[in-house]
């Protein structure tokens, strides 16, 4: 029997390219990239989500670890668990105690955020960026350009790339074009099937969402209005938008093929934004495509 | 990387990766798709949508019986999205009257601190609007069939 088909050449391939060797800045890179947008993220919904914390029982509707809970925790225990996530994601963006700090800002993320999740809506911009905590947090991603790195007397890190740098950025990386993967799963498993690819389902989305927004005192997109009458223009966005989400785990084999698909999954979150105006925070800064670059080269620049 | 890192590293990515594929299998199970945090089916824009849709909102209503859309931040928190479902729960749940006062009572309490742009209304009403998308998007805008769930008067009757 030829080796070239054995699972054991398959298995070595996976493991060469899982442990692809990276610099230790380019994983800095990443976890300075999350642990900032997390913090801003976070410190920005303080009081929105204090009002949460308060808005009673009756819409509590517990999801991921929160379904520990019965009813929703005191409102001041609440408030207290975000002021440490937000200290401890301010660690570990610094890379201050990292191996204790990654960790502990990737489990009260993702309970801050399973917590917020919790009240009858679930935001699905929120997802990644827990996954992306449990994937920085289990690597060595403050071995340069961190607190850490710096009180070591190495501040940029070890020099040359290594596999221990790479796995978590594959990991990451890995994850998002999964998620975008089960989105298109989901549609093609859903009541359409593939019929979903003619476009005619996104547009009455976004003319769903347009009126809802309408009926709440909100204005919908211009842009929802003016291209609402164009099938074929939707048949291409349901088109395009069902590559990117079914392509992405074939891309990821290939580091520029898959930096071109983090490209297009970006452009399509700022097209959603200028279609029904919904913000994929995470998704729409960049952020959440960091693993996928080279940011070594822009810290040495 | 020793292989013993290697091999831990190789087991917490397969457990994270299939933990977050495992959801995918709420798309097979015929009723009773659940949906969680931060494991997902990522289900959003999968729906039929059929041409006409009804939505659970609030109006406000004036004295010379004119008729104001509320915006979503009088009935709660946390986006639009989240207080249009905290709506849909309701009317599914039969607490209708228990969101209209709740809804009353912030009207009056935002016209007491004289920061209100609704200080004419006197009543609110919790309505299912049906809309036909087409006549919305590609005719008069905003019109469908209003029908009155639950009203309630808001006027402010303390000294």
């Amino acid at each position: 029997m030829s080796r070239r088909c054995t699972p054991a050449l398959l298995t070595e391939r996976l493991s060469a390219w899982w442990f692809t060797p990276a610099p230790a800045a380019r994983l800095a890179g990443t976890r300075i990239t999350h642990g900032a947008f997390s913090l801003w993220y976070l410190a920005k919904r303080r009081s929105m989500l204090a009002e949460i914390h308060r808005s009673g029982t009756n819409d509590f509707a517990p999801v991921g670890p929160g379904r520990i809970l019965s009813k929703p925790l005191p409102a001041t225990v609440a408030d207290r668990i975000v002021d440490a996530t937000l200290v401890a994601a301010a660690a570990a963006a610094t890379g201050l105690c990292y191996r204790v700090t990654g960790p502990m800002a990737g489990a009260l993320l993702t309970w801050t955020l399973s917590y917020r999740n919790s009240w009858t809506m679930i935001f699905h911009n929120d997802n990644l960026m827990v996954l992306h905590a449990a994937a920085l947090a289990a690597g060595p991603s403050a071995d340069a350009l961190s607190v850490d790195a710096w009180v070591r007397g190495c501040r940029t890190g070890p020099s040359g790339a290594d596999a221990r740098y790479g796995w978590p950025l594959q990991l990451a990386s890995t994850t998002t074009v999964t998620t975008y993967a089960l989105a298109g799963v989901a549609k093609v498993a859903g009541p359409l099937g593939w019929k979903w690819t003619s476009g005619e389902s996104l547009r009455r989305q976004v003319a769903v969402d347009g009126v809802r927004k309408e009926a709440f005192g909100s204005p919908a997109s211009p842009l929802a209005y003016k291209l609402y009458g164009n099938v074929t223009l939707f048949r291409i966005l349901a088109l395009g938008s069902m590559a990117i989400e079914l392509l992405g785990p074939i891309a990821i084999f290939d580091r520029r093929l898959a930096r071109l698909w983090a490209l297009a999954a970006w452009q399509l979150h700022w097209g959603i934004l200028a279609i029904m105006k919904i913000k994929f925070r995470y998704q729409l800064s960049g952020a959440a495509y960091a693993s996928f670059m080279d940011l070594e080269r822009l810290i040495r620049r | 990387m020793t292989p013993l890192t290697r091999r831990l590293a190789a087991t917490y990515s397969l457990a994270l990766l299939g933990a977050v594929i495992t959801p995918v299998r709420q798309n097979w199970r015929p009723k009773t798709r659940k949906d969680g945090f931060p494991l997902s089916y990522y289900p959003m824009f999968s729906a039929r949508r059929p041409a006409t849709t009804t939505v659970y909102s609030l109006v406000g209503v004036a004295a010379d019986r004119t008729r104001v859309r509320l915006p979503y931040r009088i009935a709660g928190t946390g986006g639009l999205n989240q207080v249009r479902r905290q709506i849909n729960r309701c009317v599914a749940e039969g607490r209708t009257e228990e969101l209209c006062q709740r809804v009353a009572r912030e009207l009056i309490a935002r016209n007491q601190q004289q920061r209100s742009l609704f200080s004419e209304i006197v009543s609110v009403d919790l309505v299912a609007s049906k809309f036909r998308l087409d006549d919305c998007f590609a005719g008069d805008g905003l019109v469908g069939e209003e029908t009155v769930l639950e009203s309630m008067t808001c006027v402010d009757t303390q000294p």
